[in-house]
């Protein structure tokens, strides 16, 4: 087993098995003598993201490795576990990127980034403006050409 | 609430909002792009796939001809160290339709090399019609191979409409793209205005410990002349080797106004080449080369990896048929009318 503390002092036991979802646990824990007795510090990872993190490690520790997707990329998340998993407030979505970024989950980090990606697709520009409440700081020229330059893609 | 959520989007560090726009269709980046000056810089200036024409690879030769379809092969038998080769043509990225051929898709090719081929759609900017190609067409001394591409039937409507809408642009540069990058599974589309190609051979030794900028620095000051005998950027090395085809392309470029800009990823240099006009018209002009630091921040997502050593007969052989023939099909779309 393997102890975790999260950056609000709450602690957490894994099984290694789950903790080897991680690339920097898993490096951790190769690293650190006694892990069991010795809680691994995770700083950047808050006591509730980490619980969200350590559900999805439980729930994906048995899923044979992925090939490699062929075709383009694309923010559809097939998995009906996942979706369910991923319906939680804004601000939990990216802290749980962040700690995905930091613990070094690749599928838990694109699974974050595919609902982030959902959450912008087929948004227009002055929708976008609004929802992540971006200043437009083009000079009318620069829009001028942005917008030329963008005719083509509107046009197909 | 929602609004405060959201914000925290703008917070994330710049290799996750790249990851997150990576997932989008190319649509959903245009509109990104028109945000804001920040969005439109790391859209235009960070690699990310931005559109995916063909979804197989025999999609991709239905589409292209046999002069594409010749570059794969001779693209897919180099050897397993120079992981990447590819070609790009581009315009400005705003025009782009990435062609992208999985190589992993053919039987026995190394599966980590992939050919990029970035050209543009019909639409041009009226910025770039005004770039004067006279003096291009002239220079560029175009050899039989030359002849021989044109004669190639182009039937496919589609490919013919790509061909005729490249227009060159008033910068070229040239970028080496590195294979081991924390994107790497992401397509590298750098900055506006670029023409990429023949990135073939690998830049350096490529040890971290060897490649290190600090070597060439004495008392702050950058010791250009060292760097200078001791590297030059591969693309720069193609030309200078291929004295027949490449020079006069150079010329031609260079005599056209046109600034050559070579990257590299691994020091954070930028060689330029250009004309230097005397003012007299009798005396030729000379090309000027300056070689200046581009900010660290550029290239602070590429490592540097070892690679074996690629000098065997065969591959010199296998490579020197990708050069002429990216070469050759350089010069066939620059001059094409």
């Amino acid at each position: 087993m393997v102890k975790l503390t999260s950056s609000d002092g709450q602690e957490f036991t894994i099984s290694k098995e789950v903790a080897y979802q991680s690339v920097l646990l898993k490096n951790m824990i190769e690293d650190v003598l006694d892990s069991e007795e010795n809680p691994i510090p995770l700083p950047n990872v808050s006591g509730p993201i980490l619980v969200k993190v350590i559900e999805y490690a439980t729930h994906h520790k048995d899923d044979p490795v992925k090939p490699p997707v062929e075709g383009p990329r694309t923010s559809e998340i097939v998995d009906e576990w996942d979706k369910e998993f991923m319906n939680i407030d804004q601000g939990s979505l990216y802290e749980l990127i962040l700690a995905a970024n930091y613990l070094d989950i690749k599928d838990l980090l694109d699974l974050g980034c595919k609902t982030v990606a959902n959450m912008i697709k087929g948004k227009k520009v002055e929708e976008l403006r609004k929802l992540f409440n971006i200043q437009n700081d083009f000079t009318p020229e620069e829009e001028e050409q942005i917008k030329k330059e963008n005719a083509w893609c509107e046009e197909h | 609430m929602e609004f405060e959520s959201m914000e925290k989007f703008n917070n994330l560090p710049k290799e996750l909002k790249i990851r997150i726009l990576s997932f989008l269709p190319h649509e959903s980046l245009f509109s990104f792009k028109a945000l804001n000056r920040e969005y439109r810089d790391l859209i235009t200036n960070t690699g990310f796939q931005t559109n995916l024409i063909f979804n197989s690879y025999q999609e991709f030769i239905d589409k292209f001809p046999d002069a594409l379809l010749n570059f794969i092969k001779a693209a897919s038998e180099c050897p397993l160290g120079y992981t990447y080769s590819y070609l790009s043509l581009r315009g400005h990225p705003e025009n782009i339709i990435v062609l992208r051929a999985e190589l992993s898709q053919m039987e026995g090719i190394n599966t980590n090399m992939r050919i990029y081929i970035k050209t543009k759609a019909a639409y041009i900017s009226e910025q770039y019609q005004d770039v004067d190609l006279t003096n291009l067409n002239k220079n560029l001394e175009l050899s039989n191979s030359y002849q021989m591409l044109k004669k190639i039937l182009l039937e496919n409507p589609d490919f013919n409409r790509l061909l005729k809408n490249i227009k060159v642009c008033k910068k070229l540069v040239v970028r080496e793209k590195d294979e081991i990058h924390p994107m790497a599974d992401i397509d590298h589309i750098p900055g506006p205005e670029i023409i990429e190609l023949f990135a073939v051979s690998p830049l350096f030794s490529r040890d971290i410990n060897i490649n290190n900028i600090n070597n060439f620095i004495n008392n702050n000051v950058i010791d250009y002349e060292s760097l200078n005998s001791h590297y030059t950027t591969a693309p720069m090395r193609t030309i200078l080797l291929n004295v027949d085809k490449g020079l006069p392309i150079l010329h031609g470029y260079l005599s056209s106004g046109l600034v050559l800009e070579l990257h590299n990823m691994v020091f954070p240099i930028i060689e330029t080449y250009e004309y230097c006009s005397s003012g007299k018209e009798h005396i030729k002009p000379t090309i000027k080369r300056t070689i200046r630091l581009q900010p660290l921040k550029q290239i602070d997502y590429f490592s540097i990896v070892n690679i074996k050593s690629l000098s065997s007969d065969l591959n010199k052989k296998r490579i020197c048929e990708l050069k002429t023939f990216i070469q050759e099909l350089f010069c066939y779309i620059c001059t094409f009318n």
